[in-house]
């Protein structure tokens, strides 16, 4: 299958007028630099994902809320949290909270890190699981504020003054952070890169 | 595209392109790895505390405080090897480590309810709490628990030590009181000499250290003081929390120098045992009524108390050793006496009441001298040698007592030291005593009566109630003064002793002969032996005796004191003032009384007039009231056709004022006639019994015309007079009605003349242009038959409006007329309907002369529009 790189046409990246490519060329209608593919993409995509990384640590081990109640101070993790809420007969929710608060970023992290080191290594493996993989991680990427949302209600509702009040802890930053990193990651990943390396390889194996 | 540009060959560069989103990572690594070292570094020290057990604390909860900051909290707790306590693992801070030491203590705080107070309430709500001091030595993680807070030795502040027999109510954390404020506080004490004493430890506030002073006194404040006295009950307490828990106060002496740390002091046991008053040794014969605790007084001052009573056999008497207020110190020498007071109960006086409820006192009088610490006490209070002796004379002593006060102005200037009777047995001699400082007081003129009692005025105006203080109310006494507030002459060698206030200010003449006086009464009023006599109110004497004379009438003789013999002349009369005399009616309620007194027990009065009085039998007689006495026939005699409502008390009026009053009725049998007599008053007589003089009865009337005199209707009728001008007359014929003349003919008088009188009648209005002007003032059938004289009378600013032509004519009722265009009703007003009227006109023209008084007009019957339509301006 030939691309339009292999044709030597570019898709100008903010007008999306179709060009003959120069090196170091300008889109004729908007004036922005030509390139075939987004700009240290992978690059990019890697640093954000590197800081999720560095971020997701003090997400899980930080204070995600602290429950004040009658000035007694009971901080909570995410794990923690899931744990009160199982103890507590709610394991329903622990599941929800658990996956979008735990497994997805991990997963998202860890699936991104996944196609970035096999488009790197130029790893011979099935585009299509790898394109489903991704699709996958973008789309559930947002369900991971989800959590957070949480929080933000919780605080705002449950004000009783002195008898009980929660307050956001440090580990939601961190986690917010988490969230936000890997969107990030998501959105500056150019899925492109995945067909040059198709033609690379042999795309139908 | 045509004519495409060949784009000019742009420089390549391969350097490979390094994003500069790769700072991310970086800077997250940063602030990770930052967090991570701020971790680290902080990281809990792990301490273990050894509890008696764990009531209250739990795990990951329970929080570790110091001075109120969370500095860590238990993280598990375990049963120790021999399960006889537990110890208690938790994590201090990183910032609090450096605090745990050897020395480092830690308590539970939990909420503590008792009397003394309620402690760590907040832990009712966020639970229980270890509490952390920090404490000096070796770094340490390993410790046991106190039972309690244990007690701050204050790092800073005073440290003072008490020295006392035994801890008293004392405990540690009693407070330390200066002034009743709290300062400091018991922090330890210990046994020291043998386990003979105790010595307790203080610790003062460092800002309130300075009041430490080398001299500063401590003493046992704890539980209460209580004073009950006649006075009231005082209750002596430092705190509610010195009752419960025991307390320590201190003085802070001005002079001194301040008490370094660690000073020792002796600790006393109350405030009496750590006053510094002199200690003084009192001799005394008998100690009934006192015991240790009697206070020494000095003018009702305590000035110090027994403390201590022994007794001395070889002497055969008890000394008791006293402490007296420093203030007295310089004045205990040999000329301060003591001596004991007791309360004394007798019917003839209570002497030192308060006594009997706080106890017998020591008394004394400080004085100058050489200084003494020794003294006899003394039964009864010496008279001092400097002490000025008075000599009274009285003739008898009742309400005076010895020991009795003497008061000038009610202020104590002395007392009386001894009542005997003289030499001759006619009298009581009293000395008195007066105070050096009041001698000034004696001179020629003073003059000394008994007081004590109560006086009691009352009268209808009220009551007064004048008292003696109540010490002298109780004791009696006698009062000195001197006439116009100046001691004149020298002091006396002798001085009467007057019963009372009003007595000595007449001075010797209280002491005058009674006059007596015998009155002859014609019947026993309801005066009794003691009833009073009065002169202008005045009790002056008082009636003695009464008996019947051999005429039967009633001789009563009254004895008028001494000083009031010369009111006594010829010219004198008396009357009876007993009783009260009522004249009720429904004009009034008159009262007449003289004194309460003399409604109770009856009474007589006397007093004086310019002539003498008429004797009977050679005595005063007795009037009945003072009318009676003073009475001078002004009566009358007016006789009445009829005398409806007319009764004894009709007033007589002229132009409203009572000139007099109906005495009584009877009626006339020879003329069928109702006499009245009337009293005139005394300054109406003159013209109202004269000749001329006119009397009539006046009524309510009421009528369509209005009413009249309607104050009658509830008051009764009453008698209305004019004076006359005549002679000398005292019977008089009183018309039912007001005579015509009475009228007051200011105006001009005219006289209508008409064939009837229509519905005229006495008072009837004279209109002029609808104004009234006049009215009918008499009637009269002409003296031939065939008129009626009707006169009039037009008030005065009216009278040019009469002229020789003018019109009289009826306004009598109403004029109708009926016709075609409809009714027309024409009246003068509303009160002519009903009394008739007269009107009356003047023709236009020329005016002719004024009508004269008496001239006669003729009444018109018609009435003739035109009369009104008559304009003329008329002239006065």
């Amino acid at each position: 299958m030939q691309s339009a790189k292999d044709a030597g046409l570019v898709r100008c990246s903010e007008c999306a007028l179709v060009c003959s490519f120069q090196k170091n060329s300008r889109c004729p209608r908007c004036n922005a630099l030509l390139t075939f593919r987004q700009t240290n993409s992978l690059q990019k995509t890697w640093a954000f994902l590197l800081t999720a990384c560095i971020f997701i640590i003090p997400a899980n081990f930080m204070p995600i809320t602290v429950l004040i109640s009658q000035g007694k101070e009971t901080p909570d993790t995410i794990l923690s949290g899931v744990i009160t809420l199982v103890e507590s007969g709610s394991p329903g929710i622990a599941i929800i909270v658990f996956v979008a608060s735990i497994v997805v970023p991990l997963a998202k992290i860890l699936g991104m890190g996944f196609i970035l080191i096999s488009l790197q290594l130029k790893l011979n493996m099935s585009h299509r699981m790898r394109f489903i993989m991704f699709k996958f991680i973008d789309w559930v990427g947002r369900w991971s504020m989800l959590d957070l949302f949480v929080i933000s209600i919780m605080v705002a509702v449950i004000d009783k003054g002195q008898l009980l009040v929660i307050v956001p802890g440090p580990g939601a930053t961190a986690f917010a952070s988490v969230v936000i990193l890997t969107l990030l990651a998501a959105k500056s990943f150019d899925t492109r890169l995945m067909w040059d390396l198709e033609k690379d390889n042999d795309w139908t194996n | 595209m045509t004519g495409q540009i060949e784009p000019a060959t742009p420089v390549v560069s391969n350097k490979r392109n390094l994003s500069a989103i790769w700072f991310l990572p970086f800077l997250a690594l940063l602030l990770g790895g930052w967090l991570l070292f701020q971790h680290l570094s902080n990281a809990a020290s792990e301490i273990r505390i050894h509890f008696e057990n764990a009531n209250g604390i739990l795990v990951g909860k329970t929080r570790i405080k110091y001075q109120g900051v969370d500095i860590g909290k238990v993280t598990d707790i375990k049963l120790d090897e021999d399960i006889s306590g537990v110890y208690v693992i938790a994590e201090i801070e990183h910032q609090a480590a450096h605090m745990l030491k050897s020395d480092t203590q830690f308590w539970l705080v939990s909420a503590k309810a008792s009397l003394s107070g309620i402690s760590g309430l907040d832990t009712l709500f966020t639970g229980s709490y270890i509490n952390m001091r920090p404490g000096v030595g070796a770094p340490a993680n390993n410790f046991i628990a106190a039972d309690e807070q244990p007690l701050s030795k204050p790092e800073r502040g005073l440290t003072v030590k008490l020295l006392a027999q035994d801890m008293g109510s004392v405990s540690i954390g009693s407070p330390v009181y200066y002034k009743k404020i709290q300062v400091g506080e018991v922090y330890n004490f210990r046994l020291v000499r043998d386990a003979q004493e105790v010595e307790i430890q203080l610790s003062i506030d460092v800002k309130y250290a300075d009041l430490v002073k080398q001299n500063s006194r401590f003493w046992n404040v704890s539980g209460i003081n209580a004073d009950f006295s006649l006075s009231g009950i005082k209750v002596n307490t430092e705190s509610l929390a010195s009752i419960i828990s025991g307390a320590i106060a201190f003085d802070s002496p001005i002079e001194g120098n301040k008490a370094p740390s660690n000073f020792l002091f002796k600790f006393y046991d109350d405030i009496e045992a750590a006053g510094r008053g002199a200690k003084i040794q009192l001799k005394l014969t008998s100690i009934d009524g006192i015991n240790v605790g009697t206070p020494i007084v000095y003018k009702g001052f305590k000035a110090g108390k027994i403390t201590q009573i022994e007794l001395s056999k070889e002497q055969d008497l008890f000394v008791a050793n006293a402490v007296i207020e420093p203030m007295f110190r310089e004045q205990l020498s040999e000329n301060t006496r003591f001596w004991t007071e007791k309360a004394e109960l007798s019917l003839s006086g209570v002497k030192n009441l308060s006594n009997l409820v706080r106890g017998d006192f020591i008394a004394f009088a400080p004085a100058n001298g050489n200084p003494m610490r020794t003294f006899t006490v003394s039964d009864n209070k010496d008279v001092s040698d400097t002490a000025t002796h008075v000599a009274l004379f009285a003739e008898d002593a009742s309400g005076v007592e010895q020991g009795d006060d003497v008061y000038y102005r009610r202020v104590p200037v002395g007392q009386v030291h001894s009542i005997t009777l003289n030499k001759q047995a006619d009298g009581v001699a009293i000395s008195l005593t007066i105070e050096p400082s009041f001698q000034h007081l004696i001179a020629g003129n003073t003059r000394f009566y008994k007081t004590g009692g109560l006086s009691l005025k009352a009268s209808l105006k009220g009551m007064e109630l004048n008292a003696e203080p109540l010490p002298s109310l109780l004791k009696g006494g006698i009062s000195l003064y001197n006439p116009d507030n100046k001691a004149k002459g020298k002091p006396a060698s002798q001085y009467r002793l007057y019963p009372d206030r009003a007595l000595a200010e007449l001075g010797s003449a209280a002491f005058a002969k009674p006059l007596k006086v015998t009155v002859i009464s014609n019947k026993m009023s309801s005066v009794t032996l003691g009833s009073p006599v009065y002169y202008r109110k005045l009790p002056v004497g008082e009636v003695s005796h009464y008996d019947l004379t051999p005429q039967g009438k009633v001789a009563i003789e009254l004895e008028i004191s001494g000083q009031y013999r010369h009111l006594i002349n010829k010219n004198s009369f008396f009357w009876d003032v007993s009783g009260i005399d009522i004249k009720g009616g429904l004009s009034g309620l008159e009262i007449k009384t003289d004194s309460l007194l003399a409604i109770a027990a009856g009474g007589i009065a006397f007093d004086n007039k310019t002539t003498p009085t008429p004797r009977v039998d050679g005595h005063f007689p007795l009037y009945s009231s003072f009318e009676h006495a003073t009475e001078v026939n002004y009566n009358i005699y007016l006789s009445f056709s009829r005398a409806d409502n007319v009764k004894s008390g009709t007033q007589v009026r002229y132009k409203g004022i009572v000139i007099g009053e109906v005495e009584s009725l009877a009626l006339n049998e020879r003329n069928d006639n109702v006499q009245a007599r009337v009293k005139i008053k005394q300054g109406f007589a003159e013209r109202f019994r004269r000749q001329g003089s006119q009397y009539w009865l006046v009524n309510a009337k009421v009528s369509l015309a209005g009413a009249e005199n309607l104050d009658t209707v509830l008051a009764g009728p009453y008698i209305e007079a004019l004076p006359g001008s005549g002679k000398m007359q005292t019977s008089f014929t009183a018309g039912q009605q007001a005579p015509l003349i009475s009228r007051e003919q200011k105006g001009l008088s005219l006289t209508l003349t008409a064939p009837r009188a229509g519905s005229l009648s006495l008072g009837s209005p004279v209109y002029f242009r609808q104004v009234q002007v006049g009215e009918v003032t008499e009637f009269a059938v002409a003296s031939a038959g065939d008129a009626v004289e009707i006169s009039i009378n037009i008030e005065p600013p009216y009278q040019h409006l009469v002229r020789a032509n003018t019109v009289f004519w009826q306004a009598s009722g109403f004029n109708m007329d009926v016709g075609i265009t409809g009714a027309s009703l024409k009246a003068e007003s509303l009160e002519a309907i009903i009394r008739g009227g007269i009107s009356f006109a003047t023709p236009d023209g020329k005016i002719k002369v004024k009508a004269k008084t008496g001239q006669r007009f003729t009444l018109e019957q018609e009435f003739k529009e035109k009369w009104l339509d008559w304009q003329p301006k008329i002239p006065r």
